[in-house]
């Protein structure tokens, strides 16, 4: 189960889904909302990156920690003193939540834009934005075709100035930063140049006469069009749900606001919301699986 | 600037500034954590104007592929530099770039660079925070360059070290301040005057350190880089 059943819907649809549940995770601080956002984000994560995601989520686990011990020192209104330092200032366990639910919040929001950065690829934004900003796009484009080659480029120039006893790697900072100043001049004359035949060749073959047309494999139809209402249903249900409940209150003492029926159903549609990517990608498995033991 | 681009700037503007106001607005009405996405949509909207005009110009194939070396020759650096620790020469070519080719290609050096080296190393969050640090970065230095408070080639010593300087302040005092924003209004549960004070002091050594390192990559660089530029433009006379 990889990230492709996904990813391979049409890209408007995945980017929809990430900036919705990020919105979703940012508002929703019920904390069974929080819950129910968090559990779907490890699990896509995940289901994503497999057994190389684990590091990530400890990373994340020492942070949410740390956030959730280091909040309260800035927030003494709260009602219930666990203890109190330096003379007096409380620590309390309300502001302890309050931290646990940001942090909550933040690691929910970084997973999703891990997950993100697995299934929108550069050519995927690039071809939703090409349209509306042509010329940005062809410049991001372009810095993501050149910094591989400058990169190249450079370990060139600086082994060659290597040669020559003027290395990067040797001797006193100072001599290095000067030496790399050095390396970096070379590679921006070279780049400057090349860049001005690149663009007289792309003048003579007509660029900016026209429409710049684009070779994209993503069709609007099918699974991608399902996918989009049921996202666009679920959201919209989750957000006013979220919208109606009122925030949480946590100082000075933690009031939840009750989870009435519409609460309970903008929940449910949160969850369904969020499961989209596992159900894209649990059903591909399963037919692959089919597809197996009919052979 | 013909009628019909400063017509187009100022339509752009205004929607910018309608834009952000509504958000402001909507995040007020809704509460709780609703001024996290608030701060990401001001700031998309005031880098709205920026894009709109370089997309309405419809510029040509010179200036486009010259904006995406300098935008790739900040992300390359890094490889240049990775044997020196802590020194990062990103900020300073987008400066320079800035100096040589005015505020609004700078704003766009600063904000493109850091956009496409995420697509390598990670979106996140904090991307549009650091397309408006480093995008203020270009304007200011670009904006300083049009007042002809730095020239655009052949600095002399004096005005090289003051540049440098300049540069090295510019962050401390605000792209690493505008960082340390993000890292605040993400990481604290509640916006009080104390937390904002601890992430600014936390923020302080880590902006001193790139800030000197942006005035010394600043000193070294921007004569050879001006003069490269200064000499692209008489030879093919473009991106006056």
């Amino acid at each position: 189960m990889g990230p492709n059943a996904f990813g391979r819907l049409h890209p408007a649809v995945t980017f929809g889904f990430f900036a919705g549940a990020v919105v979703l995770a940012v508002l929703g601080n019920h904390p069974a909302f929080q819950v129910v956002g968090l559990v779907a984000a490890v699990a896509t994560y995940l289901a994503m990156r497999g057994r190389e995601g684990l590091s990530f989520l400890g990373g994340l686990l020492v942070l949410a920690v740390a956030l959730t011990l280091v909040n309260p020192f800035f927030i003494p209104q709260g009602s219930t003193v666990l203890f109190s330092y330096l003379g007096g200032r409380p620590y309390t366990l309300e502001g302890l939540l309050y931290g646990a639910s940001t942090a909550v919040m933040l690691a929910t929001v970084l997973l999703w834009f891990g997950c993100f950065n697995q299934v929108m690829t550069s050519e995927k934004l690039t071809f939703l934005f090409g349209k509306a900003a042509p010329a940005v796009t062809m410049v991001i484009t372009m810095v993501l075709r050149l910094v591989p080659l400058y990169q190249r480029k450079a370990r060139c120039i600086s082994d060659a100035r290597g040669a020559l006893g003027l290395s990067v790697r040797e001797g006193s900072a100072a001599q290095r930063v000067r030496s790399g100043a050095r390396d970096l001049s070379a590679l921006t004359t070279w780049g400057l140049e090349s860049a001005v035949i690149t663009a007289d060749s792309m003048a003579a073959r007509g660029f900016g006469t026209g429409r710049r047309t684009s070779f994209a494999r993503y069709r609007f139809a099918g699974e991608s069009a399902v996918v989009c209402a049921f996202l666009a249903v679920a959201f919209l249900l989750a957000l006013t749900g979220v919208l109606s409940l009122g925030t949480m209150i946590f100082l000075p003492t933690v009031q939840l606001p009750p989870l009435d029926a519409r609460g309970a159903l903008a929940l449910t549609a949160y969850a369904l919301f969020l499961c989209v990517p596992l159900a894209v990608m649990g059903k591909e498995a399963v037919q692959w699986r089919c597809s197996l033991s009919k052979m | 600037m013909t009628d019909r681009s400063k017509a187009i700037a100022l339509i752009a503007w205004i929607i910018a500034l309608g834009g952000a106001v509504l958000s402001v607005l909507a995040g007020a009405l809704v509460g709780g954590r609703a001024y996290v996405l608030t701060s990401v949509l001001v700031i998309l909207f005031a880098m709205l104007p920026f894009f709109v005009q370089f997309e309405r110009r419809r510029p040509q194939a010179r200036e486009l592929v010259v904006l995406a070396v300098l935008c790739a020759l900040g992300v390359a650096a890094r490889a240049l530099f990775v044997w020196v620790p802590h020194f990062k020469p990103m900020a300073a070519i987008i400066m320079i770039a800035a100096i040589a080719f005015g505020r609004s290609s700078g704003f766009l050096v600063g904000a493109i660079t850091v956009l496409a080296s995420n697509f390598i190393f990670g979106q996140g969050p904090w991307t549009p925070w650091q397309m408006l640090a480093f995008g203020s970065c270009g304007y200011v230095f670009g904006l300083l360059a049009e007042w002809g408070a730095i020239p655009r080639s052949h600095l002399s010593r004096g005005r090289l070290i003051a540049t440098a300087l300049a540069g090295g302040l510019f962050i401390v005092l605000v792209a690493g301040p505008i960082l340390d924003t993000s890292t605040f209004f993400y990481f604290a549960a509640m916006p009080t005057p104390q937390a904002a004070l601890a992430v600014y002091l936390a923020g302080f050594p880590v902006n001193c350190i790139q800030g000197a390192s942006v005035a010394i990559a600043l000193f070294l660089l921007a004569n050879p880089l001006l003069n490269k530029l200064a000499r692209l433009r008489t030879k093919y006379g473009f991106l006056a």
